[in-house]
């Protein structure tokens, strides 16, 4: 059983959030008013910024609830002739991680990173992975560039963490 | 003496004569070469174990004796403190590390000892790298095999469910914490 409440009810409904923690209900409080229940965890996409052809830029990848995040698993594909990847790099909230990730073969981004203990609530969405590109020189102006993402998070027990991932693009300015 | 006992400290060949003499006179009867002393063969220490490597503790080894020689004593030292008179013991390692062993063979030629340095390895499940230590660098490894950088190596897929990902870097994490 799902029950749906509105955005401003957090406060209102914590008591009774504690109270049905032990039973089966979960409370959403995100979306806003459709009646369709909560989406399970948090939601992750890149954050991208517009780019001309043959200059860098710059994505992150967000996630909107990091709370209990210990790794991930992140994939990328994108075409590679239209874009590549420069390093990818944690982020202030991620400084403590053990991370790999490999850009080849070409057109592709693969990063994982753990650590010991889940990460603490944070106020509102966190960036979890800073990522530099630079876009072919013969891109096209007015195009976009789509990304594909792939995205496992998992906490500490350690058990994936449900997650809605967003697809992303670049657009070439 | 009528009958006595006589030791011999060399190899050799020996004659032996025995004199007997009474009321009636004497007599000798002589041996040559009567006695014959080899040499006794001085022992060489010789030993195998198996498993040398393994996931522990618990690891129980069994070490075989491959000494040579006339033996009459072993005594192993299994490095971690414990000790055996037995001729092929075995021994359960009760803790991680590497440890040398060494074997003394004692015959009447002699003893002789052979050591092996570092010759058993008890490592953790997560001790990818099995330097004795869980740290950064077996989760470092476990990332790399995840992202493909690294060779596929299945001792990395510590959870067991056929994939290594960053949940396999999780536990190895938690170990070192």
């Amino acid at each position: 059983m799902k029950l749906a409440i509105g955005p401003l009810c957090v406060k209102a409904w914590f008591g009774i959030l504690v109270l049905f923690a032990t039973t089966n209900l979960t409370l959403g409080c995100g979306g806003g008013g459709g009646g369709g229940g909560a989406p399970a965890g948090p939601r992750a996409w890149l954050e991208t910024q517009p780019a001309s052809p043959g200059t860098p830029t710059q994505a992150y990848l967000m996630i909107s609830d990091a709370a209990g995040v210990a790794g991930l698993d992140f994939d990328l594909r994108f075409d590679p002739n239209s874009l590549s990847v420069s390093s990818a790099n944690k982020t202030a909230v991620t400084s403590n991680f053990t991370m790999a990730y490999n850009d080849q073969p070409a057109g592709s981004l693969a990063v994982s990173m753990a650590r010991a203990i889940g990460l603490a609530s944070g106020t509102g969405s966190q960036a979890l992975l800073d990522i530099k590109f630079v876009v072919d020189q013969a891109a096209q102006h007015g195009a976009s560039i789509p990304l594909t993402v792939s995205l496992d998070i998992y906490n500490v027990t350690p058990s994936r963490i449900s997650v809605q991932v967003e697809d992303s693009k670049i657009t070439v300015q | 003496m009528q009958s006595p006992s006589h030791t011999y400290n060399s190899a050799g060949y020996f004659t032996v004569s025995l004199t007997v003499t009474g009321p009636g006179g004497s007599d000798t009867m002589t041996k040559t070469n009567y006695i014959h002393v080899t040499e006794t063969a001085a022992p060489v220490a010789a030993f195998s174990g198996s498993p040398t490597s393994g996931y522990g503790p618990p690891l129980t080894v069994q070490f075989t004796d491959q000494s040579t020689g006339a033996i009459t004593n072993w005594w192993w030292s299994f490095g971690d403190g414990f000790f055996s008179g037995e001729q092929n013991p075995s021994h359960t390692y009760m803790s991680m590390g590497r440890f040398t062993v060494s074997l003394t063979v004692t015959g009447p030629g002699g003893s002789d000892t052979e050591t092996k340095t570092d010759f058993i390895s008890v490592h953790h499940i997560s001790d990818i790298d099995q330097d004795g230590d869980v740290d950064q660098d077996d989760a470092q490894i476990i990332l790399g095999v995840a992202v493909g950088l690294l060779a596929h190596n299945p001792d990395c897929d510590l959870n067991r469910d056929g994939a290594v990902n960053a949940m396999d870097a999780i536990m190895c994490l938690k170990v070192v914490k």
